[in-house]
């Protein structure tokens, strides 16, 4: 009889744990403002704790992931020596021809990346969870940061905004699964603009649908193409087609690939600053 | 209420703030295998193990919705996630009247690693995350395996808000 009525009693409690956690999601899917203000109030007063905890544990945590990761860092360092080499033999012409660019741009007041408002924020942390893939930065919408506004680095494009505080955002990186942009390659022989979509932390972005053969080169440079209402402004760097299968059809006599793969310029990974740029699409 | 009992809640909240900010801010750049060690996770299904069904599934809601707060899913589901766990972990060890140190390991392991796999299915009934299977598979052994290795402390530390009377030592 005891064991009966404690289990009814346990019964009971699981109930009614089950029915807050189901009100709270469903008031959440809702939208219900008092909840997520009540969310942020808290989330505003465990960050500086948060932060705190953070910036003190700071040395053991880097001691632990150098010990733990001493191969990739040393595989890392060499990738940017490498890297730095290849930037300092650029010829300073590209840089002057870009500058040019840029300032005829301007005076045409077509709005490109280069030239818009911008903020630069620090990276506070990575995801928090195992299956999610976002950073934190430390500027919110009192620096004018809104969501979706697009967030990139010298690189190249980043992610964009998805959550803002206050002194806070959250920036869904590029490489999350279904993160979708439009681009279009920049050294194809046929312009052509199409979506690319995310696969997942560390995968690179897969084309969506076919291309004829020449409008992809392995190698190549895309950038947002930044049509009407896209989220992006033109001319973005995206990143790199890094995978051609070859042909597997054809379509008004033209050879068709698909399953194109593009890889991020950016390392999400390794992010420590950030430029938001402080522009809405108009739609 | 009691004064034994402000002492346990005032352990219990404390606990649960102290293992979230750890959580957020240590464990969340720690990882092996590109896989974070999951504090709060292991410390519901402890408590499911360590203090019964009942305490379990409130206290792993409790860290479920703390976590909640800092992550981007919908509010709330972690906190579902956990208290299921947690309760299910609890009413099995009761249920098999396993106390030893193995039979604890074992049952915090299990639990952490389907723990890992329900937060996945609940994420993508809701839409909110869809990683490959052969991440989630990663990420549940992984997670399954560290919080096996922390489920002595981590049942030792729910008795000990508990019943901190209670023999230290656990049959081997």
């Amino acid at each position: 009889m005891l064991q009966q009525t404690r289990t009814s009693r346990s019964r009971f409690i699981l109930l009614l744990v089950l029915a807050s956690a189901l009100s709270l999601l469903t008031l959440d899917f809702r939208g219900f403002g008092p909840l997520e203000t009540a969310q942020n109030g808290l989330r505003a007063v465990f960050e500086p704790v948060v932060g705190g905890v953070d910036s003190a544990l700071n040395p053991v945590r880097n001691g632990f992931n150098g010990v733990l990761h001493y191969g990739d860092v040393k595989a890392e360092n060499e990738r940017l020596r490498e890297r730095v080499a290849e930037l300092e033999a650029m010829p300073l012409q590209e840089e002057n021809a870009q500058q040019q660019l840029d300032e005829l741009k301007k005076q045409m007041e077509i709005t490109t990346a280069r030239n818009m408002e911008t903020r630069t924020a620090r990276v506070l942390r990575g995801p928090v969870a195992n299956f999610e893939n976002n950073v934190r930065i430390d500027k919110g919408t009192s620096s004018g940061i809104r969501t979706d506004m697009v967030v990139v680095t010298a690189a190249g494009l980043v992610g964009r905004v998805v959550d803002v505080t206050d002194e806070q955002s959250v920036v869904e990186l590029a490489d999350s699964r279904n993160f979708g942009v439009g681009v279009r390659p920049t050294s194809a022989t046929t312009p052509t603009n199409f979506a690319l979509r995310g696969q997942g932390p560390g995968q690179p972005l897969l084309v969506q649908g076919d291309l004829g053969v020449d409008q992809v080169i392995e190698g190549g440079v895309v950038v947002t193409s930044g049509l009407d209402g896209s989220v992006f402004p033109p001319d973005i760097i995206v990143g790199r087609i890094s995978k051609v299968p070859p042909p597997d059809g054809t379509s008004d006599g033209t050879a068709r690939v698909s399953g194109v793969e593009v890889e991020l310029e950016v390392d999400p990974s390794s992010l420590s600053f950030v430029t938001v740029l402080l522009w809405q699409s108009t739609q | 209420m009691t004064a034994g009992k402000v002492v346990v809640i005032g352990r219990c909240i404390g606990i649960v703030i102290v293992a979230v900010i750890l959580q957020v801010s240590v464990m969340s750049s720690l990882g092996v295998l590109g896989v974070r060690p999951e504090l709060t996770l292991l410390l519901a299904v402890a408590a499911g193990v360590a203090a019964g069904p009942d305490r379990g599934v409130v206290l792993g809601f409790s860290l479920g919705l703390t976590y909640d707060l800092f992550l981007q899913t919908p509010l709330g589901m972690t906190a579902l996630v956990y208290c299921v766990v947690a309760y299910s972990a609890g009413r099995l060890q009761l249920q098999m009247a396993a106390s030893r140190r193995s039979a604890r390991m074992l049952f915090v392991g299990i639990g952490s690693a389907l723990g890992v796999v329900a937060w996945v299915l609940v994420g993508r009934l809701l839409d909110a995350v869809g990683p490959p299977m052969t991440t989630i598979a990663r990420v549940a052994i992984v997670v399954g395996v560290f919080n096996a290795a922390g489920a002595l402390v981590a049942t030792r530390l729910w008795t000990w808000v508990f019943a901190p009377d209670a023999p230290t030592r656990i049959p081997t």
